[in-house]
């Protein structure tokens, strides 16, 4: 490889986020060497895989420069919607599934509409339905959890590919990669970063915002039931709790990617990896015998780390371009 | 000059400033004198911003020596160079558009008794200062209420509220019509006679002969020459600024004018919105550049933005003798119209992204109809062949359009909709902000444009702009059509006769 090829590999805006993660397993491995085990890496990759959805459904929204306060609530209430409906109604699961997603989709829709129709900021509008998808969930459940999961959704939430691989991972595996297709191949991925980078500039480039802006709820929407039906496979059961600690780790895994808040610019790779830090930091806690209510603690100081390194970033951008 | 030297307020000798391995200023040197205009010219990203952030106190300098009245001058903040006596209006609007006037222009100095603002002693400073400099402003107004132009003014009324010895204005008349730009040099002419300092930079040559007592030319970041203004011409300047030889500014047109008796390809009649612009009708022909001048407030970018779709107008517009209806951007793409707006960094680009998805972007829009993938291969080819095409000055295609010289970020709005094949072409205000050797450069792309068959039209503040491009020129005056006519019928005097309605 020559040197050139390096340094550009080197200004890759996933290259920093990957070091650190290499480094970090190094690190943990080194202090404990069961830390690679089979039985470790599948708890790794089944956080990783809940995780990533939570975080590429924030990430979408981050990328229209725009935030969604409502993920967990979208994700607890197709939680429990796909695991009542298989209780109560004895759908089948394909059949409970896609209701399921259909009503994330729908949740996130509903935001994206409510945003564009009324101009009022994502930030109000998803407090709200927060507390509306929230309040339904908990209404419908009456806080009391659906264990009628079907034999086959428990059977997927334990299941591991050579016995290494959990099940769990290849629905994310497949999300990430249609995402990354989404937005780096496909014209409506463009539209999202362009509204996100210059919303001005893209409507007067012949790009409908207000579609942009439905669209990547509603995609947002389907991510956060994703995830919500994966934890109830992992759970074995329909807890109406589920989503209630999602918001810190949504914003946390892309911002550590290196996102940039104000919008426009978002990586399927580096959220990822950002994912990634979190479980590895959460199980470093565990591997040295720290509180485990100190994740927490460290998850907060990740991102203060990375936006300050964002903005060192941002300000050597500027310095160059005077 | 001996006899000078006691004027001398400010002095930098071989002040260079890097970035790390980047180099943005070289090596300059500059004698700036008592009631006396020095103006700093040279193009965009030749390094006049660095210096003024440097005197601003923004930037430190890596090497070289600063005396500001007699004393060594090494500002570390914007604060200690304003309490040194440095006033600085920059180009880039500072205002906050939720506070008023008054509350903006004193901001940091607030009059106020035991940590309260005194409203009604601010409200009177404000007037008073406003008063003094003779600005059309109401004090009380909110700043987001105001006209870009007004703003403009504010900002010069706040960069002037506290006593200073040195006066740095940034591009001030970038966004004043010539009536506010007579306030401001009225303004110029009275603080040169208080025995103030005016440091000018403009990119406008008629302002800077008619203002300059001095002026120094910096080209690629490193002091070129100082001149007297009484012993230089514009061609002089020119040539010293981009380093070559300019034979003149407006490349003569390419091939015959269109036959006036050909069918139009776009045809405008009786365009009216209440309030901004009534009965607008005019035709516009193939390979036809068709120069729209007013002053500002005239409704020239409001009648633009109606034939575009974003704004609901009365009246019909047809294509090739076609009624259509354009209500939004991506229809007017459809139909074949570009529209090069006129504040590039807000309506234009996206600045974080990189040159080549500003390129595409709009005509990505034209193929999202279709299931289709992104052609990244074909993407690639087209920017390249663009940036070539216009010789847009970039490292490469995945350079970040923010960091790029603000002829080039134009030039690749111009590429945005180049890469959607309009047959008509609306250009607001293409050569603002652009520096003399980017502007000449985009003069000879339209011509070019022109030539090969489209059909555009140029809206420009700029008089000699508009009478060295036009086929044909409509003049508006208060949202009204003050006059049609071919360019050889007008001069200076007479557009600006229906421009302003005395005729």
């Amino acid at each position: 490889m020559s040197k050139q090829s390096l340094l550009r590999l080197a200004q890759a805006d996933w290259f920093g986020p990957l070091v650190v993660t290499l480094a970090a397993i190094a690190i943990i491995r080194g202090f404990s060497p069961d830390f690679l085990s089979p039985y470790n890496i599948q708890t790794l990759l089944i956080a990783l895989a809940i995780n990533a959805l939570i975080a590429f459904s924030q990430m979408i929204i981050i990328a229209i420069g725009q935030m969604n306060l409502s993920v967990g609530a979208i994700g607890g209430l197709a939680a429990i919607a796909f695991a009542g409906m298989m209780q109560v109604w004895h759908l089948p699961v394909a059949l409970a599934a896609i209701l399921s997603l259909l009503i994330g989709i729908f949740c996130g829709a509903l935001n994206g509409a409510l945003i564009s129709a009324t101009g009022i900021s994502a930030f109000v509008i998803t407090l709200a339905t927060l507390a509306i998808y929230k309040g339904i969930n908990l209404g419908i459940t009456q806080a009391q959890p659906f264990y009628g999961i079907a034999a086959s959704v428990k059977h997927f939430g334990n299941a591991a590919l050579f016995g290494l691989i959990p099940m769990l991972a290849v629905p994310t595996a497949i999300i990430a990669v249609a995402l990354w297709f989404l937005l780096t191949r496909l014209p409506i991925g463009r539209f999202i970063l362009a509204v996100g980078g210059n919303e001005h500039a893209a409507s007067l480039s012949g790009i409908s915002v207000r579609s942009v802006v439905i669209l990547a709820h509603a995609i947002s929407g389907f991510l956060a039931a994703c995830a919500g039906m994966l934890l109830v496979a992992r759970l074995q059961l329909g807890q109406p709790s589920i989503g209630d600690d999602w918001l810190i780790l949504s914003f946390a895994a892309p911002v550590i990617g290196g996102a940039v808040l104000s919008g426009g610019h978002v990586s399927v790779v580096t959220t990822l990896l950002g994912v990634a830090m979190v479980a590895l930091i959460t199980q470093a806690l565990v591997v040295f015998s720290i509180d485990p209510f100190l994740v927490q603690v460290v998850l907060g100081l990740l991102i203060l780390a990375a936006v300050g390194i964002n903005r060192l970033r941002e300000t050597h951008l500027i310095a160059r371009r005077a | 000059m001996t006899d000078l030297d006691s004027d001398v307020v400010l002095s930098l000798r071989g002040v260079r400033k890097t970035f790390g391995p980047v180099v943005a200023l070289k090596h300059m040197d500059l004698t700036v004198r008592r009631g006396r205009v020095h103006t700093l010219l040279g193009e965009n990203g030749a390094g006049k911003s660095t210096l003024m952030k440097i005197l601003a106190g923004v930037y430190t300098p890596t090497e070289g020596k600063m005396v500001l009245g007699g004393a060594p001058y090494a500002p570390v903040d914007p604060r200690d160079a304003s309490d040194r006596g440095l006033a600085i209006v920059f180009q880039e609007l500072s205002l906050c558009n939720n506070l008023t006037v008054a509350e903006n222009i004193l901001a940091t100095r607030e009059p106020s008794r035991a940590g309260f603002i005194n409203d009604r002693r601010l409200v009177e400073q404000a007037e008073a200062l406003v008063r003094e400099l003779g600005l059309p402003i109401k004090v009380r107004m909110r700043v987001g209420a105001l006209s870009i132009a007004q703003r403009q003014l504010v900002e010069i009324a706040k960069g002037l509220s506290h006593d200073a010895d040195i006066v740095i204005l940034d591009e001030p008349t970038s966004s004043l019509s010539d009536s506010e730009a007579e306030i401001l040099f009225r303004i110029i002419e009275r603080l040169k006679a208080a025995g103030k300092a005016i440091i000018y930079i403009s990119h406008r040559m008629e302002e800077i002969m008619r203002l300059s007592d001095d002026i120094t030319v910096i080209r690629d970041g490193e002091y070129v020459k100082t001149l007297d203004r009484n012993e230089t011409t514009i061609e002089e300047l020119i040539a010293l600024m981009v380093g070559r030889r300019m034979d003149e500014l407006y490349p003569a047109r390419i091939g015959a004018p269109p036959d006036p008796a050909s069918a139009p390809v776009l045809s405008v009649s009786s365009l009216t919105r209440a309030g901004e612009f009534e009965d607008i009708s005019f035709d516009l022909r193939r390979g036809e550049i068709l120069g729209f001048f007013g002053l500002i407030g005239s409704g020239r970018s409001e009648v633009m933005n109606a034939i575009f779709g974003m704004r609901r107008a009365t009246g019909t517009v047809q294509l090739d003798g076609k009624p259509v209806s354009i209500r939004s951007a991506s229809q007017a793409i459809a139909h074949g119209i570009g529209f090069v707006t006129e504040n590039r960094k807000e309506e234009g680009l996206v600045l974080s992204h990189a040159v080549r998805p500003n390129i595409s972007m709009a005509a990505l829009a034209s193929v999202s109809g279709r299931a289709g993938f992104l052609d990244t291969g074909r993407e690639r080819r087209e920017a390249q062949a663009e940036v070539k095409r216009l010789a847009i000055r970039t490292n490469s295609i995945e350079t970040i359009t923010g960091t790029l010289s603000g002829g080039n970020q134009q030039k690749i709005v111009l590429a945005k909709w180049l890469a959607t094949k309009p047959r008509v072409l609306i250009l607001d205000e293409p050569t603002r902000g652009v520096d003399v050797g980017a502007k000449f450069e985009i003069y000879r792309i339209i011509r070019q444009l022109a030539a090969e068959g489209t059909a555009i039209i140029m809206v420009s503040s700029e008089l000699p702009e508009v009478l060295g491009l036009s086929d044909r020129v409509v003049i508006l005056s208060e949202g009204r059509i003050g006059k049609i006519a071919p360019r050889s019928d007008l001069t200076p005097e007479r557009v600006m006769r229906f421009a302003t309605g005395h005729f």
